[in-house]
């Protein structure tokens, strides 16, 4: 497979991960505004019956509804902002903002694998000129490969740094890794490249894997 | 008053938890809401449940070794998966596992009523059929014995079914 291949390839895979991941949270926001609006019936029902109206339970199962839809909202913008970051190839990119998305992303795998997320951004944002799509995936590929390497209830940090001419982006597992994903690694360095920058891999001796991406103010 | 059927219901949502327990317990159900497959197998070693309420997708041990421990570990148990997130390839290993049904969320909750009760219904009939083959297994063995000694056989029986 050649390069361009495996690059249109992996992004097509990220894009599907990440689509079906939200696909499925905003499932479980209509799963639970179904059973509340069925809870508030059942309630309405016992009343119809004779039995006094629980108006205060009523009133919180309707805050709850509208917690939820809040929630909903939110995941749908999230989910179309990330949709929107193939329409443009290289743009000038706000990189809290970016990696502020990022961590919306990455929360249901981060939720499944118990594992938290630390972050540590600069006081003021690093602008970048560069290919949105391509940083967040390189970004959430490498959160990816730490937690497919880690025992459950892994901690990793996220730390966004400005580098003379760009910025560096460090995710970094702090406990020992059990075992490494060889193809997301051999494919990392292909997409670093493709966004003008490089990926560093240390391994420390007891096991402690960390993931340096380093980046160009503005693309090749 | 007859006995409410013993639900254990296992999601790691908490507001689905919860809210569906409310609406199970409003009905003809016992229900006893954990958010973790291990605490799920911890409640279903303390106590006995008829029937588990599983989602599929959940941090930690998922649904699917949820189920298989389940089955393994109590007998007459019956196990619905219940899921947002469903595939052929493992509504195909639940089947194997020997998953009562195999329901997507959001679900309706007369749909989920009806695989309940029918669930609840196997689980009787299981225990009747396997009662009945033990008594077969407890005859042919214990013939010619003496009536006290199948006496005393048929009530271990009893006993082990309690």
């Amino acid at each position: 497979m050649s390069e361009k291949d495996l690059l249109r390839e992996m992004g097509l895979a990220f894009f599907g991960r990440v689509t079906a991941s939200f696909s499925h949270e905003i499932n479980n926001v209509m799963t639970i505004i179904n059973e509340l609006a069925g809870l508030m019936d059942d309630l309405l029902r016992v009343a119809d019956q004779g039995r006094p109206l629980q108006l205060e339970r009523l009133k919180g199962i309707s805050e709850r509804i509208g917690t939820q839809v809040k929630r909903g909202e939110s995941m749908i913008k999230r989910l179309n902002r990330f949709a929107h970051t193939i329409d443009e190839a290289v743009k000038t990119i706000d990189m809290i903002d970016l990696l502020e998305d990022l961590i919306a992303l990455a929360e249901r795998p981060l939720t499944l694998r118990r594992a938290r997320l630390e972050t540590k951004f600069p006081e003021e944002t690093i602008f970048l000129i560069s290919n949105p799509f391509g940083l967040q995936q390189a970004v959430f590929s490498c959160i990816e490969l730490i937690l497919a390497a880690s025992y459950d209830n892994q901690l990793l940090r996220l730390i966004l740094e400005k580098q003379d001419g760009g910025a560096r982006i460090t995710i970094a597992g702090e406990d020992p890794i059990i075992k490494l994903d060889d193809i997301n690694l051999s494919f990392l360095p292909i997409l670093m490249e493709k966004l003008g920058g490089k990926i560093e891999v240390i391994l420390t001796d007891n096991g402690r894997l960390s993931l340096i991406l380093s980046l160009p103010y503005s693309i090749p | 008053m007859p006995d409410k059927i013993k639900l254990l219901v296992v999601d790691d949502e908490k507001q689905f938890l919860e809210t569906i327990s409310k609406r199970l317990s409003m009905r003809d159900f016992d229900v006893t809401p954990v958010s973790s497959g291990e605490e799920a197998i911890e409640a279903a070693r303390k106590q006995e449940f008829e029937i588990a309420l599983v989602d599929l997708k959940m941090p930690g041990m998922g649904g699917e070794e949820v189920l298989e421990i389940l089955k393994r570990e109590h007998k007459f148990m019956e196990v619905i998966i219940l899921t947002g997130y469903g595939t052929i390839d493992s509504a195909i290993r639940c089947t194997k596992a020997g998953v009562y049904n195999y329901l997507e969320k959001p679900c309706e909750l007369e749909t989920l009523l009806n695989v309940l009760r029918e669930a609840y219904q196997r689980r009787i009939q299981n225990k009747l059929k396997y009662k009945d083959e033990k008594l077969k297994g407890i005859i042919s063995e214990v013939m010619p014995a003496s009536p006290i000694e199948i006496l005393r056989k048929l009530k271990e029986m009893d006993r082990e079914l309690k």
